[in-house]
């Protein structure tokens, strides 16, 4: 419980084609299979549509996509990644969850770039991960 | 700077919800007894009222609402002491009804930090003055109580007679007053021969009441009970019935302050709070709450803090607090650091440790909360009892516990119907019956979680009420509001919509439709003037209806105006009088010359419509020339839930509102028509329509297929037609309407036609189609105007 206070936190890693992001397990709600997506017209391709997850409807985005990456292979091992966008929930399609590791935060470099959906990268056991922020993920405040 | 007291915000709710509660209440009394008498329950309801707005806003830091309150309480007080006074009724409903407006206003703006606290100051004064008279009144009209000798005990008194002495707080205003209030609140229970002093009314009878108790000489068979009565009294600190012989002996004024206990690691604390301090209890139940932190309470003095004598006690005789704790040093830090604390002690234990017993029994006996009107209105009927078995809950608690019954029914239905119990071999008939009984009880439990957000629509009448008897007063037309069904019940969301269009439709009724007394002499109308609302459920909806027998509506009139202000759609002969009465409710017409104070704002009965049909419900008028009029509205019986049809479009599944679609048709060939522009229309009844195809105006994906395969909807929405196309026709179904996620804001799917989603039983998702917006952003005109 008490990681903060040895400057330890979370991640909740994934891989799309070949390059792993994470987030961070704090904003994590549910891994979930895919389950059956309502598709929304009149949205950016990268919305996948709404899902019901128990009984709250949530919009799935692919993750490739919204990033602009060419479309990864997805299979058995594929989930919805549920996040909390301060209050409103987002499913984010992935090809493959690989874990929820342990991380030091200082160990995080942060991301230059401004407004980046990626807020830093850290090393973690000789792979290079790239943590993400979800609210900018979302694209809520746009 | 917020408006009151830091900390108090969490009970804002609760203030302002029981605040408008007791101002209803006090509205219902005031109008129910204007024109007959008030009786002692009433007006003893009436201070219980204001008593408890005045402790509640008090406590919230909301001065100017106390000091109203106040002011008016007094003059109750003064009418409830004084039965049989006869004084002028008028200014005393007009100061009454002025203070819950006041009242009512000033709580309606309290979350609205922009608008100041209003200053109530003249409004106090003009109750003080009623006041003043009042008290004027009852001191010349009060019989004097006949004069007696003082002495204690006369020797000849018969043995019968009991002799009771009450003394009051050292800070009572006017002991006098208190004394007679006893006196008339024992006046059931035994027969009061003389009391010492003799006259209350006379000046010197304070002091005389401060300096020797006030001492009642009466007939009675449980002095015991009377003692307990008059010890409920405000500000009354103790009451004991004085024997012959123990006379002499110097009666004990006050019960015993309790020591410290002598029990291992108990701590008695004593705090005494500023002299300023409002609501003393309010702040003792707060250092109670924190103290906590600390140990187990184990006693507090008074022990109860919501009663109205704990007041007086704690300011006299301070708070006291007994803890099990071992960190006696930092809650006593925490205690003097307590707002509006004087002074903070720990009482040393002492070896008598009987008397706190004894001083928790006279607690026990403390008066009970509301003492004044709690017996009358036990008497009066069942209200004590309903208050105590009802609970207030938050809204959203409640939304939150309907979507969690919601997922049990679909996650219900998923377990049962799963494809893993098809590969089971042998029988599932145990399954089977324990599935069945579980759907009967989900079945149960939404029912009853629906049934919680239901309430009456007395709420949207009553407040009619009000309207009619202002009307009335101003108008001089002395209408009568019947209502018929107020106990229908609707969802709380439904009823709080209700109240506008319905003070609308009922303002007009009396100011347009009632006629004024001489026209209804003139027209040979004998019966009274009534207004009728009535309510009661028919196939789903909600049926609130407003009948009166005035003068009614003449289509030609409408007609004529209409055509004055332009607003009509077709030749006037064509128009049925159905037609003409529903001219009304379209924008730009107004059949009122002259403007009122009541109607003619500019806010048109076309407003009304709106309001309703935003909700999904419909209004319609009947009315006969010279006999009355009906505006009827009916609104589904919860907002949430809405009639939908289930259409295919390429592939995707989509709701159409039932209350959007005039007609369901498949096009012939010989309908079908094409713009040179390529804007595809149908033939319908001479109409040309527009055909929208649905994949088309959410731009989805696929084959077009020929309008003749397809089905159309002809759809009207305010003034807009025009027909939607879709592949097939699915499932005509309720669903419950959810929003599309605040995610999905950016994409303005609301403005394009998608007003949001609903999870259907088999757990999929069906999108809504609001047609309004789909018209409106596919370029759908209007109607032309003539």
């Amino acid at each position: 419980m008490d990681n903060n206070v040895f400057g330890m936190g979370q991640l909740l890693t994934f891989d799309c084609g070949g390059r792993q992001f994470a987030f961070d397990i704090t904003s994590v709600t549910d891994i979930i299979e895919v389950p059956e997506i309502t598709v929304l017209p009149m949205v950016a391709d990268y919305i996948l549509g709404i899902m019901n997850l128990r009984g709250k409807v949530v919009p799935v985005m692919d993750f490739a996509g919204r990033m602009g990456f060419e479309p990864p292979e997805y299979d058995s091992h594929s989930c919805i990644i549920v996040v909390d966008c301060e209050g409103a929930l987002l499913g984010i399609k992935v090809p493959r969850v690989i874990d929820a590791e342990a991380y030091e935060m200082n160990k995080i470099s942060e991301s230059p770039v401004e407004g980046s959906v990626i807020t830093g990268y850290i090393d973690l056991r000789g792979r290079r991960v790239a943590v993400l922020d979800c609210i900018r993920l979302s694209e809520k405040n746009r | 700077m917020s408006k009151f007291d830091a900390g108090m915000e969490s009970m804002l709710d609760t203030f302002v919800f029981e605040s408008t509660e007791l101002l209803e209440n006090l509205d219902d009394i005031l109008m129910r007894t204007e024109n007959s008498e008030m009786t002692p329950d009433d007006i003893a309801e009436i201070f219980r009222v204001m008593h408890t707005i005045k402790g509640s806003s008090a406590m919230m830091g909301l001065k100017n609402m106390s000091e109203l309150a106040h002011a008016v309480e007094d003059i109750y007080f003064v009418i409830r002491e004084n039965p049989g006074l006869s004084f002028d009724k008028g200014t005393l409903y007009e100061l009454s009804f002025m203070t819950s407006d006041c009242l009512k206003n000033e709580i309606e703006n309290l979350s609205d930090d922009s608008v100041p606290l209003t200053d109530f100051t003249e409004n106090i004064a003009r109750l003080h003055e009623f006041a003043g008279y009042l008290t004027g009144l009852s001191k010349g009209e009060a019989p004097a109580a006949p004069a007696e000798t003082h002495a204690l005990f006369a020797p000849d008194e018969p043995d019968g007679v009991k002799t009771i002495k009450v003394t009051f707080s050292e800070n009572c205003m006017m002991p006098s007053i208190r004394a007679m209030v006893l006196l008339n609140s024992i006046g059931a229970e035994a027969e009061v021969l003389t009391t010492i002093p003799p006259d209350l009314d006379a000046e010197t009878s304070d002091d005389e009441i401060r300096a020797q108790g006030f001492i009642i000489k009466l007939n009675c068979d449980e002095p015991d009970k009377v003692c307990a009565i008059l010890r409920d009294g405000v500000d009354v600190v103790g009451a004991e019935e004085l024997k012959r012989p123990a006379a002499a002996a110097a009666p004990k004024a006050e019960p015993s302050l309790p020591r410290g206990s002598s029990e291992n690691g108990v701590t008695t604390f004593l705090i005494k709070f500023e002299e300023g301090c409002l609501m003393p209890s309010i702040r003792a139940m707060v250092l109670k709450n924190s103290i906590l932190a600390y140990g187990e309470i184990k006693r507090t003095v008074p022990e109860d803090l919501e009663n109205d004598g704990s007041e007086e006690e704690i300011a006299k005789n301070g708070f006291r607090i007994e803890i099990k704790t071992e960190h006696a040093e930092e809650a006593l830090k925490m205690l003097r650091d307590g707002v509006n604390v004087l002074s903070a002690d720990i009482l040393e234990p002492e070896a008598n440790a009987e008397a706190p017993q004894e001083t928790a029994a006279a607690a026990a006996e403390a008066p009970k909360p509301a003492a004044g009107a709690a017996p009358a209105h036990a008497g009066g009927g069942s209200h004590g009892a309903a208050t105590s078995s009802l609970i207030s809950v938050k809204l959203e608690k409640l939304d939150r516990l309907l979507d969690l019954v919601a997922e049990i029914v679909i996650t219900e239905s998923g377990v049962v119907s799963s494809p893993d119990l098809r590969g089971l071999s042998g029988s599932l008939d145990r399954f089977q019956k324990s599935a069945r009984e579980l759907k009967k009880l989900t079945d149960e439990l939404q029912d009853v979680v629906m049934s919680i957000r239901m309430i009456p629509v007395q709420t949207a009448f009553t407040k009619m009420t009000r309207v009619v008897r202002d009307m009335n007063k101003t108008l001089g037309k002395n209408v009568e509001l019947v209502m018929v069904g107020a106990d229908t019940e609707a969802d709380k969301a439904v009823v709080d919509i209700l109240g506008d269009p319905l003070m609308h439709i009922v303002r007009n009724a009396v100011d347009h439709g009632i006629e004024t007394p001489e026209e209804r002499r003139a027209a040979g109308k004998t019966e009274k003037p009534t207004v009728t609302l009535s309510a009661g459920y028919e196939s789903g909806e909600v049926v609130i209806s407003c009948e009166d027998n005035g003068a009614g509506m003449d289509p030609k009139k409408l007609l004529a105006k209409a055509r004055k202000s332009g607003i009509l759609t077709k030749p006037e002969n064509e128009y049925t009088d159905a037609e003409c009465y529903e001219l009304i409710m379209a924008a730009g017409f107004s059949t009122n010359e002259t403007v009122t104070e009541y109607s003619g704002r500019g806010v048109g009965m076309d407003v009304v419509r709106k309001n309703i049909e935003k909700v999904g419900g419909k209004m319609s008028i009947e009315s006969e020339l010279g006999k009355g009029s009906k505006f009827t509205i009916r609104i589904p019986l919860s907002l949430s839930i809405i009639d939908v049809l289930g259409v295919k479009a390429n592939g995707c599944e989509l709701s159409v509102p039932v209350s959007s679609v005039k007609e369901i048709f498949r096009a012939e060939e010989v309908q079908l028509l094409k713009d040179p522009d390529g804007t595809e229309l149908v033939m319908l009844r001479e109409k040309c329509l527009r055909v929208i195809r649905l994949a088309d105006a959410f731009g989805l994906e696929g084959e077009r297929i020929p309008l003749e395969e397809g089905i159309m909807l002809y759809c009207s929405e305010q003034g807009r037609d025009a027909v939607i196309f879709a592949d097939e026709l699915t499932a005509d179904q309720q669903v419950v309407v959810k929003p599309l996620s605040i995610l999905l804001n950016k994409y303005d799917l609301k403005r394009k036609g998608l007003s949001g989603c609903s999870i259907l039983a088999d757990g999929s998702i069906t999108l809504i189609t609001d047609i309004n917006e789909l018209f409106i952003h596919n370029g759908v005109r209007t109607q032309d105007r003539g």
